[in-house]
């Protein structure tokens, strides 16, 4: 199983212009993230230059392993200009979320890729920024989550992205948060350029642990199953 | 032994070779050519441990990042990596493998504290009293009590290991939370554990 597999299409946003994304959304997942996004053309919009607006998808929740992708359709062209791709997300509110979220931060050259975990809304970004990305129209921006906290491996959070096929940004582990439960799969963008910010098709889902184990490289598959193998003489 | 350098030589399932001594000879210098760049320069890099701040940014999007973040730059163009543990007082603890005049610039970070040790389990008493004094006082200023360090690290750093000072530091933390009402970042939630000194050792 690749990346991707294991998500359908939870909305193509094909619908009437508005100024919210619609009955399956609700506002706020993200401190900050106050406004709700637009339909603009069959696609997400942001809601406005200068706001931050922030919706999760709330029909169901996925995980707690779980993957998200969206496609990334125009390219920010003011400083700060992001779009924003998150899982897990609990105790959905600006004050309240707790999950975790894929910063992609638009800059002339390579985008700045970052991983964060939610805590009371707040974000905190884990380890470096990321550069050696340049997101393109119609790249698409994923994110996957897997394991849990009381896993040898913890949490590890990838940053994806898909420019024909799906490769690794980077990732992040996370072991000392408890955000194992499934949650909410969330998107959020916030222009400062005079682009506005659209994208489009968010695909999610849950995946199952046999396909997290396929993920594995073979000597964590061992840890995780306790199989610790018993050395044999081969003559 | 000299005789054995004259029986054929099966390298990697596919090369044979019959003058040995010659084939070795200059297999030994293509190693020390590819090899040696890496080598010397995994011998340049030094390891760098840190307390380091968590800066807040409110506007646009709020959230908080180790300062570290802003020497990434420097730290990758030595092909090197830095990676943190979270710790109590909004602050964490940070390994850093660079070039040591990477690890001199960072040193001059603000509210960055550079500990001169490089192994974990080298003791503290390398270091000069001043430096221990101002190790015990900022585990304090974190939010540890004078009591708990005492309790658990005795009287005095010098008969303690760097590994036993971060395993201190690391005891808890405390989760981060957005006050809509301040419009500001506060890290005074729930206490939660932290990363262990050995998987932040074991990351780089």
């Amino acid at each position: 199983m690749a990346f991707g597999d294991s998500a359908s299409l939870l909305d193509n946003f094909n619908r009437a212009n508005a100024e919210t994304l619609g009955s399956d959304w609700t506002t706020g997942w993200i401190s900050g993230g106050t406004n709700s996004q637009d339909i603009s053309s069959n696609q997400l919009a942001d809601d406005a230059q200068f706001a931050f607006g922030s919706d999760y998808y709330d029909v169901s929740t996925y995980g707690p392993d779980v993957e998200a992708y969206i496609t990334i359709v125009s390219i920010g062209d003011g400083t700060d200009d992001s779009t924003l791709i998150a899982a897990r997300l609990t105790d959905v509110g600006v004050s309240s979320s707790e999950g975790y979220y894929i910063n992609l931060d638009f800059e002339s050259g390579n985008d700045n890729i970052t991983i964060n975990y939610l805590s009371n809304g707040s974000g905190t970004q884990m380890g470096a920024t990321i550069t050696s990305t340049d997101f393109s129209a119609s790249d698409k921006l994923g994110i996957e989550v897997t394991g849990l906290s009381s896993d040898p491996t913890d949490i590890v959070v990838r940053a994806m992205i898909n420019d024909g096929s799906w490769s690794e940004i980077g990732s992040r582990t996370d072991s000392t948060n408890s955000y194992d439960a499934a949650g909410y799969i969330g998107v959020a963008t916030y222009r400062a350029g005079t682009t506005q910010l659209l994208a489009d098709d968010l695909y999610g889902g849950t995946i199952t642990e046999e396909e997290v184990d396929e993920k594995l490289p073979d000597k964590i598959k061992i840890i995780r199953s306790n199989q610790i193998p018993i050395p044999q003489l081969q003559l | 032994m000299g005789a054995e350098w004259n029986y054929p030589l099966k390298l990697e399932g596919k090369l044979c070779i019959y003058n040995v001594p010659l084939a070795v000879f200059a297999y030994g210098i293509f190693a020390v050519d590819c090899i040696l760049p890496d080598t010397r320069r995994s011998y340049e890099m030094s390891i760098g441990w840190f307390i380091v701040p968590y800066t807040h940014v409110i506007s646009p999007l709020p959230y908080r990042f180790c300062a570290m973040d802003d020497y990434t730059a420097d730290i990758h163009a030595d092909g090197g990596d830095w990676s943190e543990a979270e710790c109590l007082g909004d602050h964490a603890i940070v390994k850093v493998v660079a070039d040591s005049t990477t690890l001199d610039t960072i040193e001059n970070g603000v509210g960055f504290v550079r500990i001169p040790i490089e192994l974990l389990d080298d003791n503290l008493v390398a270091l000069s009293q001043a430096d221990r004094t101002a190790l015990r006082d900022k585990a304090i200023e974190l939010g540890y009590t004078q009591s708990e360090m005492t309790q658990v690290l005795g009287v005095n750093l010098s008969g303690v290991s760097l590994r036993e000072y971060f395993r201190f530091l690391l005891t808890r933390r405390l989760a981060p939370r957005w006050d809509a009402d301040a419009g500001e970042i506060k890290v005074d939630g729930e206490e939660l554990q932290c990363m262990t000194i050995e998987k932040l050792e074991a990351r780089i």
